[in-house]
């Protein structure tokens, strides 16, 4: 990214990253939209003071992490209580995936449903991002060990449900 | 790492799409939009809170008459503990299914099913089942039980879903998901997904006794490989008498599935028809069962030229999991189907429903064309 770093800058350039990443960790594309804004809205009181432009990913990357986090824990509030249906379907565009890709996904996304928010962000950075342990932690605000017991308290459910060894 | 992790990686990699530059830009317009408002807010909250002070000071200064102190009731660890235990929550739509305040689904599956929750804690939930059939979907806790009791058996639940079936003293126990522990007496054996335990089978022997009856040398031996491992599901045919318990079916809905998968990779399509009706007639409520059915589908209509049988297939996919991640593609699969069996009738009605459904689903060039609409 050149020049200087504006809000329409970070966002031109890196509004598709962010949503990719909500959309993996929400699992689904209904509050990708409020989500890519949030993050945006969120990064402009910073980017002024921003040191190293080319930090800007990994920043708007742990932004998103932050908010994606408080969604969840706002969903499963909300299903535990009623005001929202618990389906974890995740609506991934036809094209991109066979259907047994989407109903595997279907399925880890249900056994995510039933772990804490932060250990599913964790599994899911690890798993379905494709991230590094070091990564995941620093996304994640947390140390290293913390990622890992998070991500292992996440597989050990996801393991149980999917009925794999 | 495994397989199906594997598997998890790439499907994963599909989340990247869906963002593009009407929806990039659509989103910036709001983005816009809210800094907007957020500014009006900010402005108000300022001139209230200057409001809001005034008042406190004019209040704080003014002279008021003297007022009672009163004393907080004290609440002792009895009074703050609830009464009376949460109420299963009956989901919309489906009357014979209940969510308890865990997050465990119930599903009576007979209308003579009762069952009554006798203990609620963040350690341990215990219901007993009084009578019929039921499915339970237990959410895994690892500092939480999940117990259910049934005349002088209870299943212990090790993150799972399992049937249990009771008509009296007779209790049967089928495993469709993960693990669960059942016991009785002092005894208790492991079961796992597509393995089935009854007491009349148990109590004529047919099955693994628990251990408290096993003769105690062989109960002190160095441990080997059993025996008799935990008998897989076929010993309950024609055997035990449970009342309205359905029969239970032969092959799990996994081995169906994989039969199926080997017939089509062997290149034999119309051998893997028979497995995918079987797992729909017997596993409907199986989690794999919408797959099944769109698979099916799939079979009929590009393997063999079956479109009408391929519509209904499709259409029970949808039926299964009509907000489900195969939803879109079953429904699209569904309008082709109609429009190659020549339905063209249905073909358009379904079209015009997918396309209210999925405004900007990915398959609107072949459902239009399939549909013949514009």
């Amino acid at each position: 990214m050149q020049g200087e770093v504006t809000l329409e800058n970070a966002y031109r350039s890196h509004a598709s990253y962010v949503a990719s990443v909500a959309r993996r960790l929400l699992g689904r594309d209904r509050d990708v939209d409020d989500v890519v804004q949030d993050v945006f809205i969120e990064a402009q009181a910073g980017l002024k003071s921003l040191k190293e432009p080319q930090a800007l990913k990994g920043w708007l990357a742990t932004i998103t992490v932050r908010r994606c986090t408080r969604k969840l824990k706002l969903r499963k509030f909300l299903t535990t209580v009623g005001l929202e249906t618990s389906s974890e379907a995740p609506d991934v565009p036809s094209g991109q995936a066979s259907p047994e890709h989407l109903m595997l996904l279907g399925r880890v996304y249900e056994a995510l449903a039933l772990v804490s928010a932060q250990e599913r962000v964790a599994w899911t950075l690890r798993y379905i991002q494709g991230e590094r342990l070091e990564a995941v932690s620093e996304l994640c605000g947390c140390s290293l060990a913390t990622a890992k017991r998070r991500i292992a308290a996440a597989h050990e459910v996801v393991r149980s449900v999917m009925g794999h060894e | 790492m495994s397989d199906w992790l594997k598997q998890v990686e790439q499907a994963g990699a599909g989340f990247a799409a869906g963002w593009d530059a009407d929806r990039e830009q659509l989103v910036w317009k709001g983005l816009i939009r809210r800094q907007k408002r957020r500014r009006v807010v900010r402005r108000s909250a300022a001139v209230a809170g200057m409001l809001a002070l005034s008042l406190v000071a004019w209040r704080t200064l003014a002279p008021s008459p003297p007022t009672l102190a009163t004393a907080h009731p004290v609440t002792s660890p009895e009074t703050r503990r609830p009464t009376t235990l949460p109420e299963p929550k009956m989901n919309e739509g489906s009357p014979a299914i209940a969510t308890l305040s865990d997050g465990t689904r119930v599903e009576s599956l007979t209308r003579s099913t009762r069952y009554e929750i006798r203990e609620a804690s963040p350690a341990l939930v215990r219901v007993e089942l009084l009578e019929g059939q039921a499915r339970f979907d237990v959410v895994p806790r690892p500092t939480r039980r999940f117990v259910v009791e049934a005349a002088a058996v209870t299943v212990e639940v090790l993150g799972t879903q399992f049937l249990v079936s009771r008509r009296g003293e007779a209790v049967d126990v089928s495993v469709e998901r993960g693990l669960v522990r059942v016991g009785q007496g002092a005894g208790s054996v492991e079961l796992k997904l597509g393995e089935a335990w009854s007491s009349t089978a148990a109590a004529r022997s047919e099955l693994p006794t628990p251990d408290s009856v096993r003769p105690e040398a062989e109960r002190n031996a160095p441990k080997k490989s059993p025996s008799r491992a935990p008998t897989p599901v076929r010993a309950l045919r024609g055997g035990a008498n449970v009342g309205d318990a359905p029969i239970l079916p032969e092959e799990s809905a996994a081995e169906l599935l994989a039969q199926a998968d080997e017939a089509r990779a062997g290149g034999r399509p119309e051998a893997a028809v028979a497995p995918l009706e079987k797992l729909l007639s017997q596993h409907r409520s199986d989690a794999r069962a919408p797959l099944a059915a769109f698979t099916l589908g799939r079979v009929l209509l590009d393997d063999l030229q079956r479109p009408l049988s391929a519509a209904e297939a499709f259409a029970e996919a949808l039926s299964l999991q009509p907000f489900g991640p195969l939803a879109e593609d079953a429904m699209a699969r569904e309008v082709e189907a109609w429009a190659k069996a020549g339905r063209a009738d249905k073909a358009h009605q379904r079209a015009l429903e997918w396309l209210e459904r999925y405004p900007k689903g990915r398959k609107q060039a072949a459902v239009r064309t399939f549909g013949n609409l514009p």
